[in-house]
């Protein structure tokens, strides 16, 4: 489940909306700054605003300052555009369009949906990993990382897996990962890192994203990973050191190979 | 909205970093407010998404319902074009190839339709219909992607080398517009290898077919130059005037306008008409840097310093003839063409 912010005046587009977005939560805005706010306060993995949601403004200057000082938080656009408006949208920085006349059908708004938020951190990871870890192990990674924008704990974890926690750190030990807890930590200063390449967004509102009681918080989680603080670390570098600090912590070990439930 | 556009100057994403299909609308570059380019680009744009949907997917993953809906919505918007609009009949015979959902088909139709569309000179929407059908089965499209930029290129380094492909292709081709694309490239060629006679017969022959703008303005413009080359400054004048007063035709197609400058400022400094070289060659420049044109902006550049030098003679082509470009002039004196002429 994903938090996707929308901002759509007209009645029957929420309704559409709504009909396509189980299992994901939509976040409703009225205006433009009401949209910024939810990306900024809220951990939201993707953004749905109608490009006409303004009368007299153009919806593609609109997206074009959002992808400025949001240009990792995806960005649908919906409404009538024409051949004009869609090229100008795709130089803006839109993440995906979906039309009017397409707007009734729910299959099409979910593929969009799905294919924005798995845009994110889980796949880059994922890809990181694999060929270095086993696939039970893979799957769990990617779980965990798709879901820490929800904040997930080490028992939800274990849960969607079938397990006991000490059943999970043992397999996790047995793969070469971190614990899950530090699996976790990691996964959300990672999250935190790559949030905070984003102009718009400020360590105090990452961390309360991230399920921090403070940015202060943030900062300590930073510092128990990676040794630093979060402000030098808010270019593309930063993060990248990052990803290969957390990848030097999981050897892996291909040889490993799936156990028995509560082995 | 403004009148002044924010937006449209910005450069292009990466193919990666836009959204799907999104390459397509890029060739509205520069004509982004006539109305009907738009509408066409989005006809093309709207046409390849649901094939976009498959590719990024397993085909049986994709809702049947939804994506034959994506069909006849673009059904339904191509009803505003003429039935015998080129277009139109393009994308719906693409559509008739995709509705099955067989994968082969729609890399079959992809292609097909790539190149049709690289013919008409929609350069950008024939690069990614041909990057799709790539995404779709590796390796597939690679033959004609690189014929495709070998075409963008034209007329390069080896003029030798582009008469053959394009007269081997012209004689294989029964596509009416394929042709006479091929005919501009042959023209072209024979400039290159200073070949002028046999270039003025390919260029009349040209003159008595029906072609789309952005081709005909190229030939047009390669036409005039060439008058330049024979020594007819006079008829070179005329030509250039009547390219001038129909700008409407080319100005708005950046790719055509990058290579009708450069035509045209090539033709002036062997003319002798500096001061009007250096504006097309101006004009010629901000365009190609502009779009990223490497071939233009090379012949541009090479203008610019023979204008700078007063140097008309490195513009003047090396003439070279192998074997082949006899064989091929010879075929094509062979033809029964209109005689140039007389000066």
């Amino acid at each position: 489940m994903a938090f996707v912010a929308a901002l759509l005046p007209n009645k029957s587009d929420r309704d559409h909306l709504r009909n396509a977005t189980p299992p994901h939560q939509v976040l409703w805005a009225d205006t433009w700054r009401d949209l910024y706010k939810l990306v900024r306060r809220r951990p939201v993995a993707a953004v749905v605003a109608d490009l006409h949601a303004e009368t007299r403004k153009d919806g593609a200057l609109r997206v074009f300052r959002f992808t400025q000082r949001y240009p990792l938080t995806p960005l649908i656009v919906w409404g009538n555009a024409d051949g004009r408006e869609l090229f100008r949208l795709g130089k803006a920085g839109a993440t995906d369009v979906i039309l009017s006349s397409t707007a009734d059908d729910a299959d099409l708004i979910r593929d969009v949906l799905d294919r924005a938020i798995h845009r994110g951190l889980g796949p880059m990871i994922e890809e990181q990993l694999r060929g270095r870890i086993a696939d039970e192990a893979l799957r769990i990674v990617r779980y965990a990382a798709d879901h820490v924008p929800d904040q997930v704990q080490v028992p939800e974890l274990a849960a969607a897996f079938g397990v006991s926690v000490s059943t999970l750190e043992r397999r996790c030990e047995r793969w070469g990962l971190p614990t899950p807890g530090r699996l976790l930590l990691w996964l959300r200063v990672l999250y935190g890192l790559r949030w905070l390449l984003e102009p718009g967004r400020s360590v105090e509102s990452v961390g309360y994203q991230l399920g921090y009681s403070s940015g202060a918080a943030f900062r300590r989680a930073i510092k128990a990973t990676i040794g630093g603080r979060p402000t030098p670390l808010r270019n593309p570098r930063g993060f990248e050191r990052a990803l290969e600090q957390f990848l030097s912590e999981c050897p892996g070990d291909v040889a490993a190979t799936p156990v028995a439930a509560g082995g | 909205m403004a009148r002044y556009d924010r937006i449209a100057p910005l450069s292009s994403p990466e193919r990666e970093k836009a959204f799907p299909c999104w390459p397509v609308l890029r060739d509205v570059e520069g004509q982004d407010r006539d109305a009907d380019v738009c509408r066409r680009a989005r006809l093309r744009f709207l046409a390849l998404r649901p094939v976009r949907r498959l590719a990024d997917g397993l085909p049986n993953e994709v809702n049947a319902d939804s994506f034959n809906r994506q069909l006849d919505l673009v059904r339904e918007e191509l009803r505003g074009l003429s039935a015998h609009d080129a277009d139109r009949v393009r994308i719906t015979q693409f559509l008739r190839q995709i509705e099955e959902r067989d994968p082969q088909r729609i890399v079959s139709a992809l292609l097909d339709f790539a190149e049709q569309a690289h013919a008409a000179g929609h350069v950008f929407a024939a690069h990614e219909y041909a990057a799709t059908a790539e995404d779709i089965a590796a390796g597939c499209a690679a033959e004609l992607r690189a014929r495709m930029q070998a075409d963008d290129d034209t007329v390069q380094s080896d003029p030798a080398a582009l008469l053959e492909t394009a007269w081997n292709e012209l004689r294989q081709t029964d596509d009416v517009s394929r042709r006479t694309v091929m005919l501009e490239r042959i023209g072209r060629a024979l400039i290159g290898l200073q070949l002028l006679n046999a270039a003025e017969r390919c260029f009349a022959m040209f003159t008595q077919r029906q072609a789309e703008f952005p081709v005909r303005s190229r030939a047009r413009a390669a036409y005039a130059l060439l008058a330049a080359l024979q020594e007819r400054p006079e008829l070179f004048r005329e030509r250039r005037a009547g390219m001038l007063s129909d700008a409407s035709e080319w100005s708005a197609d950046p790719r055509v306008a990058a290579t009708v400058h450069t035509d045209l400022a090539h033709g002036c400094v062997l003319a002798g008409d500096f001061d009007f070289a250096r504006d097309h060659v101006r004009s010629a420049l901000t365009i190609a840097r502009r779009h990223n044109y490497t071939a233009p902006l090379q012949r541009a550049e090479g203008i610019l310093a023979a204008l700078e030098q007063k140097s008309e003679l490195q513009l003047r082509p090396r003439a070279t003839s192998s074997e082949i470009v006899q064989r091929i002039v010879a075929q094509i004196e062979s033809l029964d063409l209109p005689r140039p002429a007389a000066s």
